[in-house]
């Protein structure tokens, strides 16, 4: 190798250091922390090493099991209904023209307020006394509601408030890809006599994977880190129908002070994440290769 | 040139970086309002040792946090009267604004970055589990000495120990008072003069003034039951009344599957059942219904009280306070405000001359008048009383029949289970004799 391409070597390590020392510092040392941790008995004052223990008591915990079932139904559900209005709104409202602008604005506004605030404006609306939904419900002559203290009505309750929030993101995502797609490809079809749903399922759905598979793993990983909306709206009730595993996590950390057992739930999350986002990555980038040729 | 001139910048980004993860000798930021004797002091000097900071000054940091008017008493001048009372001491107040939850928080990043105040402020539940993990220094060498332990109440120095001794002081007690609002007593066509004294009289009177539209909608509810207790911070109280201990502190024993408790929650149950009360969360002031005006009896804490009338002046005359209600026993919930020295206090001696400063007949007398706090010194009960003619005799008979947290180590525990198996009882889930035999098992597998 010559002398001047080790010198265009070393420059490019510095210049990329202070990234890499970032991500060490502030990412990886706390991910090697917290797997030290989850092997410990460490409540802030005192640390213990307790081997496997966090592990074998997580096999055994019920309340931990039920925010993993809750976690899964809400990461899936709310991916769904995220993606699924988000693409259906971004087509009628491209359909509709003239309102683009306006739509978009008001779809997308609930995205720019942040999770606490959103969840103490629905905690008003589900306020089972003089709340919102249900002065509307009465004044109809119908039965009004527990919402978030109902044990069946709790969850959905909560996946409500996350679609209404981000269905708008996931709309102008959509949105772009879809006025991306050549114009051509449309023109082509309705000349060979396709209708609206052949363009769909053969020339938009094809050209929208890459960006469908970007909302599915960031969506999922953030539907899986889901807090705000549970400790504000339920605390994770009731009977622990809403508790998630990052609620759990507070919980055994900061209110049980078991920082210990709390990094094992940790560990099993990332565990968990990391093993949901391989698999999309080989399963949910197929068909990325479109030719437009 | 270029390229020394990229060196450079990386370089220097490198070492801002690492200036940012590196440990620093500041103390922890805190949302805190700074009020120290000299206020115009750099803030890095609190932490700086006693004598390069104020020459011979031994430095005391205090920290309180905004509930019982703190910050009022501290702009009262509290600073100057306890640098004046000690002039070998530099101390220095910061009031933590937000909750007692909010205060822990401070307190574990500060622990964290080796900055723990000398003296702090703290609600009886952090009292309670901070002090189980040993986080508390033990006072009963400061305590045995003091003037004020025969005239501070027995039932507030009762709450001021753990297991081995006094590890806190009870500087101001926090009663849940029974409130009741007269105008719907009057159109239910009961005597506002006579509120509910016993379980009996409370059923009768809950659901004579629970009002119900065509559908079944409650408009007005008759009492609030709250839905979520995590804290018990009501249902305790009712199975005080029913003669439970509910935890048996000195053996350290959940009492759950008591009769008693079981009693209890089959009869709140029961009224809830029938439709006497708005679901609710008792620890969200927001949604109890007592004070979004759709309930007449309620039971809440002295604060939010104090609060509704300061906002609704046109309440004062409608809401009321009434004793505390009985069944076997009269019984209230009563947490407490304490001051401890953490036992990571450089200058525990110093903080202990502070808190008797502070818990001084004189300066305890300055919060009775100016802030309105209650006392825990009998003697001053009656300067309490005759400043608050409407509410101070009942205020006081709260205070005398509370009980707060329980002082267990395992009190998160407790709350974790009892909070779930409260809310399926509410939800017709679970009966609460199942409800409580599966809780007790599940705190008696945790706790070992």
């Amino acid at each position: 190798m010559s002398k001047k391409k080790i010198n265009q070597d070393r420059v490019g390590y510095v210049m990329i250091a202070p990234y890499y020392i970032f991500m060490i510092v502030f990412i990886l040392l706390p991910i090697l922390i917290n797997i030290f941790l989850s092997f410990t008995d460490y409540n802030l004052n005192t640390m213990t090493f307790v081997g496997l223990k966090n592990y074998t008591r997580m096999l055994q915990d019920p309340i931990l099991k039920r925010s993993i079932v809750n976690t899964l139904l809400y990461s899936v559900v709310t991916l769904v209904l995220n993606m699924g209005l988000g693409l259906l709104i971004s087509i009628l409202v491209l359909r509709t023209g003239k309102a683009l602008g306006v739509i978009r604005t008001i779809v997308f506004l609930p995205y720019v307020i942040s999770m606490a605030s959103a969840s103490m404006i629905w905690l008003w609306i589900y306020e089972p006394g003089y709340g919102l939904l249900n002065s509307i419900i009465t004044f109809f002559g119908g039965v009004s509601q527990d919402w978030v203290y109902d044990v069946e009505l709790a969850m959905g309750c909560i996946i409500l408030v996350t679609v209404w929030k981000f269905v708008g993101y996931n709309m102008v995502i959509y949105t772009s890809g879809i006025m991306n797609v050549p114009a051509q490809l449309y023109e082509a079809a309705m000349i060979d006599g396709a209708n609206v749903w052949r363009q769909f399922q053969y020339i938009t759905w094809p050209m929208l994977r890459p960006i469908t598979f970007f909302l599915m793993i960031t969506g999922f990983i953030n539907n899986f880190n889901v807090f705000e909306q549970v400790s504000i709206l339920t605390g994770g009730g009731p009977v622990n129908s809403t508790t998630t595993l990052m609620h759990q996590i507070y919980i055994r950390g900061f209110v049980d002070y078991q920082f210990g057992y709390a990094s094992a739930i940790t560990v099993l999350m990332m565990i968990v994440v990391s093993i949901v986002t391989a698999l999309n990555f080989r399963y949910g980038s197929q068909g990325q290769n479109t030719d437009l040729s | 040139m270029k390229k020394i001139l990229a060196l450079l910048l990386c370089l220097s980004m490198t070492v801002s970086v690492l200036a940012g993860c590196g440990g620093s000798n500041a103390p922890a930021e805190m949302p805190a309002a700074d009020t120290t004797a000299e206020s115009e002091e750099p803030a890095a000097e609190v932490e700086a040792p006693a004598e390069e900071a104020s020459g011979e000054k031994t430095d005391v940091l205090v920290w309180l946090f905004s509930a019982d008017n703190m910050q009022s008493y501290v702009d009262s001048g509290f600073v100057d009267r306890v640098n004046a009372a000690f002039p070998e001491y530099n101390v220095k107040v910061e009031v933590i604004s937000g909750t007692a939850a909010d205060m822990e928080t401070q307190y574990n990043a500060a622990k964290m970055s080796g900055a723990v105040p000398d003296a702090m402020y703290v609600a009886l539940t952090t009292f309670a589990s901070f002090g189980t993990r040993g986080e508390w220094l033990k006072l009963d060498d400061y305590m045995n000495g003091w003037e004020g332990m025969d005239d501070v109440m027995e039932s507030t120095l009762n709450m001021c120990k753990l297991s081995d001794g006094y590890y806190g002081i009870g500087m101001a007690p926090a009663p849940s008072v029974f409130v009741y609002r007269t105008d719907m007593f009057e159109a239910a066509g009961l005597d506002p003069e006579a509120p509910p004294t016993n379980w009996e009289e409370l059923a009768d009177y809950a659901q004579k003034l629970t009002i119900k539209d065509a559908q079944g909608n409650i408009t007005q509810g008759g009492l609030d039951i709250p839905s979520i207790d995590t804290y018990l911070n009501v249902m305790a109280p009712f199975m005080r009344m029913n003669g439970a201990l509910v935890v048996d502190e000195a053996a350290q024993e959940p009492l759950l599957t008591d009769p008693k408790v079981i009693d209890t929650l089959e009869y709140i149950y029961d009224l809830y059942s029938k439709g006497v009360s708005l679901p609710h969360d008792w620890q969200k002031a927001e949604t109890v219904p007592f004070l979004n005006g759709t309930s007449a009896m309620s039971f809440m804490n002295l604060d939010q009280y104090v609060k509704l009338i300061k906002e609704k002046e046109e309440l004062k005359d409608v809401v009321r306070l009434a004793s505390p209600v009985g069944n076997e026993a009269v019984a209230s919930f009563c947490g407490y405000r304490m001051m401890t020295i953490p036992a990571d206090s450089k200058n525990p001696d110093a903080a202990w001359d502070v808190i008797d400063f502070i818990m001084s007949k004189e300066e305890m007398q300055i919060r009775v008048e100016n802030q309105g706090v209650i006392p825990v010194r009998e003697s001053l009960t009656p300067v309490y009383e005759s400043l608050n003619p409407e509410i101070g005799d009942k205020v006081m008979e709260t205070v005398a029949v509370g009980k707060g947290a329980f002082i267990v180590p395992w009190v998160s525990t407790l709350y974790k289970y009892y909070g779930p198996a409260h809310e399926a009882i509410m939800q017709g889930v679970k009966t609460p004799a199942e409800a409580m035999e599966e809780a007790q098992q599940s705190i008696l597998a945790e706790i070992g």
